[in-house]
């Protein structure tokens, strides 16, 4: 999240300013994968730059603060995934070859890099083992860091319901983690 | 003291719904202990990103520049726009710099298509196109222009300067082109005098040029009639008393034409000849009488009637 700062940032993104927009973009976008990998694993990346093509389309227009832009930007990525699947149903295709975690760019500290991907990446796959719904409830409230109404208001559910189904993702995972005895 | 233990469902839950809110809140500070995993599986979801997860910024900031957004911090490739006067607002669904450089095109093009000087020639045009369709007749350098694109003129002209060299040139100036009386053509007026048409006629040979094709042929007809013969030489003798100002030397020599008279030439003896002999046919509706094959006489012959 980016905080207090949010206001001047999009201000200045509005009015064309590149390093502005790099902070929001940074500040989102491994969320917004993340989220995309556990509802659609197959299209996350394609959905992905044809949310951010949407967004920098629509972002002189956008007025709201910090989570109104994280509901947007969600929104947004959550309409082009559903088309996506879309087009997929109805044009299948194959897949190219996926990028082998060898050929990804090593940084100084690729040990700490590759632990705290090995975690989130756990932690994923962890999410992906619940019930659809229940998974991008609780993705949506804890890596887009949206409060329930705007997640309601996102899956055209009632905020109670999202509620629920967000209590029960959790226990679901508690279980599992418990009966497992997976370590993150 | 019971001899079993409870089964595990008994006993108080390990954690309530308050405590599910903070672990999706992120507070983890009182977290129980049941949900500590849980916490830290979802403290490993919001962890900093990796190198896979930037790879799209280079696109997605490719497309912030496309769409005219990217302009802070590189030099200006646009024209900048003047700032809106603060009563004026720009309407919400309009883009501001991409998609007024369009019209602008056009404007430059509808302007440079109405200037005056293309105007007042299209309208030059125009009134001269309408008055050459309400009189239906074509005037001065627009006649030479019909007459060019017409295919009797261009027969005519072909014939004129297929002809022999000496044989008097078709005019294509305005002045030449003037309308005279067609060969084939009644006329009302009273003939002229004998004098008049061969002064006329011969005339041409000692100033060609000096009337057109189609006068020299009305004269040559006229001449035909009169002598009742197409032949050089009668027809030079029939006009020798009224030309010999133009000739005073072959008035000398009884009564024959100059040498250069005497033998025109095939080709302007033909083609006059020919343009003769279908008027001498048309007038008189018939050409026993006449050379009506647009031979005449041998250059020379010496065929006195």
């Amino acid at each position: 999240m980016v905080g207090e700062d949010f206001a001047a940032l999009l201000a200045a993104a509005q009015r064309g300013s590149e390093q502005a927009f790099s902070v929001l973009w940074r500040d989102v976008n491994p969320a917004l994968l993340r989220y995309l990998r556990v509802v659609a694993s197959e299209h996350a990346e394609d959905v992905a730059a044809e949310t951010w093509v949407q967004v920098v389309r629509g972002l002189p227009r956008f007025t709201g603060d910090e989570t109104a832009w994280r509901a947007w930007l969600f929104t947004t990525a959550r309409r082009r995934l559903l088309d996506q699947v879309r087009l997929r149903k109805r044009h299948p295709s194959e897949p190219l070859d996926e990028i082998s975690p060898m050929d990804i760019p090593r940084t100084a500290d690729a040990e700490q890099v590759a632990m705290d991907h090995m975690a989130t990446e756990s932690a994923m796959a962890l999410l992906s083992r619940l019930p659809e719904q229940q998974a991008e409830v609780v993705f949506l409230r804890v890596v887009a860091g949206l409060d329930t109404e705007a997640v309601a208001e996102l899956l055209g559910r009632s905020p109670g319901a999202v509620r629920v189904a967000a209590h029960r993702g959790l226990k679901k995972l508690a279980t599992l983690l418990s009966g497992a005895g997976v370590t993150l | 003291m019971p001899d079993s233990l409870p089964p595990p469902g008994w006993g108080p839950a390990p954690f309530d719904e308050r405590d599910l809110d903070a672990v999706l809140a992120g507070k983890t500070a009182d977290v129980p202990v049941a949900l500590r995993p849980v916490a830290d599986a979802l403290a490993a979801l919001r962890a900093g990103p990796v190198a896979a997860e930037l790879y799209g910024e280079a696109n997605a900031m490719a497309e912030f520049r496309a769409l005219g957004l990217g302009q802070a911090g590189r030099p200006a490739a646009t024209m900048l726009l003047e700032a809106l006067p603060a009563g004026s607002r720009r309407r919400p669904g309009r883009r501001p710099a991409r998609h007024r450089v369009r019209p602008a095109r056009r404007h430059l093009l509808r302007r440079a298509v109405l200037r005056p000087a293309v105007l007042s020639a299209v309208a030059a045009a125009a009134v001269i196109v309408v008055a050459v369709l309400v009189t239906g007749n074509f005037a001065g350098p627009f006649r030479a222009i019909a007459h060019m694109a017409s295919p009797s003129a261009g027969t005519r002209s072909s014939a004129g300067t297929t002809g022999h060299p000496a044989a008097p040139r078709v005019e294509t100036s305005s002045a030449g082109l003037e309308t005279t009386p067609p060969p084939s053509a009644t006329y009302s007026s009273p003939p002229p005098s004998p004098s008049g048409i061969c002064h006329a006629f011969y005339a041409d040979f000692l100033h060609p040029g000096l009337s057109a094709w189609a006068t020299q042929q009305y004269l040559w007809e006229q001449l035909i009639k009169q002598v009742h013969s197409d032949s050089w030489g009668k027809v030079y003798r029939y006009c020798a008393p009224y030309v010999k100002d133009l000739f005073p030397d072959a008035s000398a020599g009884q009564n024959q034409p100059p040498p250069a008279l005497a033998n025109p030439g095939p080709a302007y003896q033909k083609n006059l000849g020919e343009q003769a002999g279908g008027a001498a046919k048309s007038h008189s509706g018939s050409g026993s009488d006449q050379s009506s094959n647009g031979q005449g006489d041998p250059p020379g012959g010496g065929s006195n009637p």
